[in-house]
């Protein structure tokens, strides 16, 4: 801690203490005293910077450090599994390390997420190679508009840092201003997702958690299996639903016709952010079966704003260019179908 | 296809059920480091699959004869049976919409017509549940050769009017389950004489299950509702030449009256439907000399041995009705004494003419009417092509009037309190 001893003879023997004037310890503090600890008779003589004592029987050394001027630098969050299986590395875990960023936050709508929020402090006036995390109090959740800017105050969250999602999207949740750092606030960036659903088919797609689109076990999301056969025009007819119950529409595995529309639902993903492959992220789609067999056919969706042009516009496939005949109405990708049934995960695109 | 799927931004899928059960839909974010796999996130949906036929109810008209002449001499009273109840539901209004089809629909396509109804009021928004009621038309089911349906419509109309007692059970039944629904019937084509038929029953027992009714290209004269109504010059000039009684007038007077408070008729017409022109062919139909049997009319039905002089008639015997061809037309009627037709339900089939165009094809019907109407020619786009006459049905649902038409058969079956 800075303070050197004239002798090197026993420890009871007199010798002169002294403190150098800018000793700094492992923070890069500086140690402006030290209280030396006399045993007999009880003294505590002080060490100032830049001083010395002549003294002896001394058996302990108290410093008195500089005060840490701390600035706010950034913020870390993790996320808490409350069953401690995938927790983040938060400040204070043997594994965190200052190089540590912030991962990446994927939730979804409905399902509670636990975060913890720390403020990355630089010593301002010590080691700016060594920092200091304070965990902060959450403040307010909102929503980001396609601009990156907050639009609405969204979910609930607790200034535990507990959050429910209640619609799709990027999310922000901040943190409580910081009174000593000009008021500053960390900021948390969820991807919320969610599977939507027109389940009350009005044509809008609902994406909040308490709209009519949700679906619950005892309200699901009710549909027909395409069992029809829509046949496509030829023979000089057009196109017309036909009786062959041999040769339900689904089993083709392709639109056949646009008629056949009527019996395709809509399905979105939202919120999902950019997730490189090479960065080893997969997107999966399965349908676990609570009875029976349910299976469906996925295409997707030709339409820019997954509308619903296909069930009110002739022309609401014609507005890409880049289709072949059999791919009027669905982009070229699931042009065969994908079909999506019991158990079987199936990696996405 | 994208470069990347994962890009960013939002995904739209179309899907189509290929399999029946119920199940939950799981979309998963994972992300693999070496050899092990993390779950980032999920999130699902509950979807329910149905065969389409569990999602509305199917009823039937039972017990009416379908044999000329058979259908004729044997009083009988039809009933109905439900053959399956809706087992799922599209959602929770307290409300039924049910379907009466046409002339000349054999099981399959009728099964068609309502799936294509049901599908069409759902996309709409529907959240009510859907039945349809089928009754014993003729049609390819019942015929011995292709095309022989066509020649079936007089009989059938007569089956159409047996069916009234037993389609007027069904709408009390289903009131009996659904006290407090609203309950609504649409009706097609010659389903209006079906329709007008029970309405008139439970009218005349003062029983009123209904709220609403839409008469969609409905193939009755207009004096049935409205006897005040435009008459129709063809028509009179086939009276001027050969008289029929006059007892479509104002057949349907009252037929209000089975209707909850508040109730009313629509009438969905299209000037221009070419069935309904067949209809009036067939209305007006008549052959001074028929290979030498004199007049012969098909309307009254002198093939069948009908014959009227506009105030008495009578159901003979003659030389068409005991040939081969007669069994292929309606039936053997064989040598029997002449009778003397006084039912209404015979008359109008058989033996006489309407004054006017059918309801389905004219407009501002009042009477039991009111003059509520929506013209499908000039306000949604129907055309006089024949596959128009079931257009609703026919077009792809992308066709520029179906999704207007239902939007007003939704609106007016359950008109906004």
């Amino acid at each position: 801690m800075g303070v050197t001893r004239s002798s090197s003879q026993f420890p009871w023997s007199t010798a002169d203490y002294s403190l150098g004037s800018d000793f700094r310890n492992i923070f890069g503090l500086r140690i402006q005293s030290v209280k030396l600890g006399r045993l007999s008779p009880a003294q505590y003589p002080v060490l100032q910077a830049g001083g010395s004592v002549t003294t002896n029987s001394i058996s302990g050394y108290f410093p008195e450090v500089e005060r840490p001027v701390l600035e706010t630098i950034g913020y870390y969050f993790g996320r808490i599994d409350p069953w401690h299986v995938q927790s983040d590395q938060l400040p204070g875990h043997i594994d965190f390390t200052p190089t540590n960023t912030t991962p990446l936050f994927i939730g979804s709508v409905g399902q509670s997420m636990e975060f913890s929020g720390w403020a990355k402090q630089r010593i301002a006036n010590g080691d700016t190679n060594k920092f200091a995390y304070r965990e902060e109090y959450f403040d307010k959740a909102y929503r980001l508009d396609t601009s990156g800017n907050p639009a609405n105050e969204t979910g609930i969250l607790s200034e535990y840092g507990e959050f429910f999602p209640t619609e799709p999207g990027r999310v922000i949740l901040t943190t409580k201003p910081d009174p000593d750092q000009g008021g500053i606030q960390g900021t948390c960036l969820v991807h919320v997702i969610r599977l939507s659903l027109d389940v009350n088919h009005d044509s809008l797609m609902d994406l909040s958690y308490t709209g009519p689109d949700n679906t619950t076990a005892a309200r699901p999301f009710v549909f027909w299996a395409n069992s029809d056969n829509d046949a496509p025009a030829g023979n000089g007819k057009q196109e017309h639903d036909q009786y062959n119950p041999a040769m339900p529409d689904h089993l083709y595995g392709q639109v056949r016709s646009q008629r056949g529309l009527e019996d395709f639902a809509r399905l979105w993903i939202t919120g999902l952010p950019e997730l490189p492959a090479t960065q080893g992220y997969t997107v999966s789609l399965a349908l676990y079966p609570i009875s029976g067999s349910p299976a469906i056919n996925l295409y997707l969706a030709d339409e820019f704003d997954g509308g619903t042009r296909y069930l009110t516009d002739t022309n609401g496939h014609q507005h890409r260019s880049e289709h072949d005949h059999k791919s009027h109405y669905v982009e070229g990708y699931y042009q065969v179908g994908r079909r999506i049934h019991v158990f079987i995960a199936h990696k996405l695109p | 296809m994208p470069t990347s799927f994962l890009d960013g931004n939002r995904k739209h899928f179309l899907f189509e059920g290929a399999d029946l059960g119920s199940g939950e839909l799981v979309l998963t974010v994972s992300r693999t480091n070496g050899s092990a796999t993390t779950i980032i996130a999920q999130t699902s949906e509950r979807l329910d699959l149905r065969d389409i036929r569990e999602l509305y109810e199917q009823a039937a008209v039972i017990d009416v004869i379908q044999k000329w002449p058979a259908m004729v001499q044997q009083p009988t009273n039809s009933n109905f049976a439900v053959g399956s109840y809706a087992t799922a539901s599209i959602g929770d209004a307290k409300q039924i919409a049910v379907f009466i089809h046409g002339w000349r629909m054999p099981y399959s396509e009728h099964q068609i017509f309502a799936q294509t109804m049901f599908k069409r009021l759902y996309w709409q928004g529907y959240q009510g549940k859907f039945a349809v009621l089928r009754w014993p038309t003729r049609s390819t089911d019942t015929e011995l050769f292709p095309g022989m349906d066509f020649i079936t419509y007089n009989r059938s109309e007569h089956i159409a009017f047996k069916s009234g007692t037993g389609a007027a059970a069904y709408l009390m039944n289903l009131r009996s389950r659904f006290p407090d629904y609203v309950i609504s019937l649409c009706a097609h084509s010659m389903g209006g004489i079906v329709t007008m038929q029970t309405l008139k029953e439970l009218a005349l027992g003062g029983q009123r299950p209904l709220d609403n009714v839409v008469l969609m290209q409905a193939a009755v004269p207009s004096h049935c509702f409205d006897p005040n109504a435009a008459s129709h010059q063809l028509f009179l000039n086939g009276e001027a030449e050969f008289p029929t009684p006059d007892t479509y007038r104002n057949y349907a007077a009252g037929v209000t009256n089975a209707l909850r408070d508040g109730g009313k008729i629509v009438n969905f017409f299209n000037p221009q439907d070419a069935a309904l022109l067949a209809w009036e062919v067939n209305q007006a139909f008549r052959v001074t000399n028929f290979f030498g049997y004199g007049l012969v009319t098909m309307k009254a039905n002198t093939f069948l041995g009908y014959y009227t002089d506009g105030t008495n008639s009578v159901l003979r015997t003659n030389e068409l009705n005991q040939t081969l061809l007669s069994i292929a037309y309606g039936g053997y009627y064989g040598n029997r004494p002449t009778r003397s037709i006084t039912n209404v339900i015979e008359l109008m089939p058989f033996a006489t003419r309407p004054r006017s165009q059918a309801v389905g094809q004219q407009a501002a019907v009042r009477g039991q009417i009111l003059g509520q109407e929506l013209n499908l020619e000039i306000q949604l786009g129907f055309t006089g092509n024949g596959i128009d006459h079931s257009g609703q049905f026919n077009r792809n649902i992308q066709s520029p009037p179906i999704w207007p038409f239902y939007f007003q058969l939704k609106t007016n079956l359950f008109p906004q309190q």
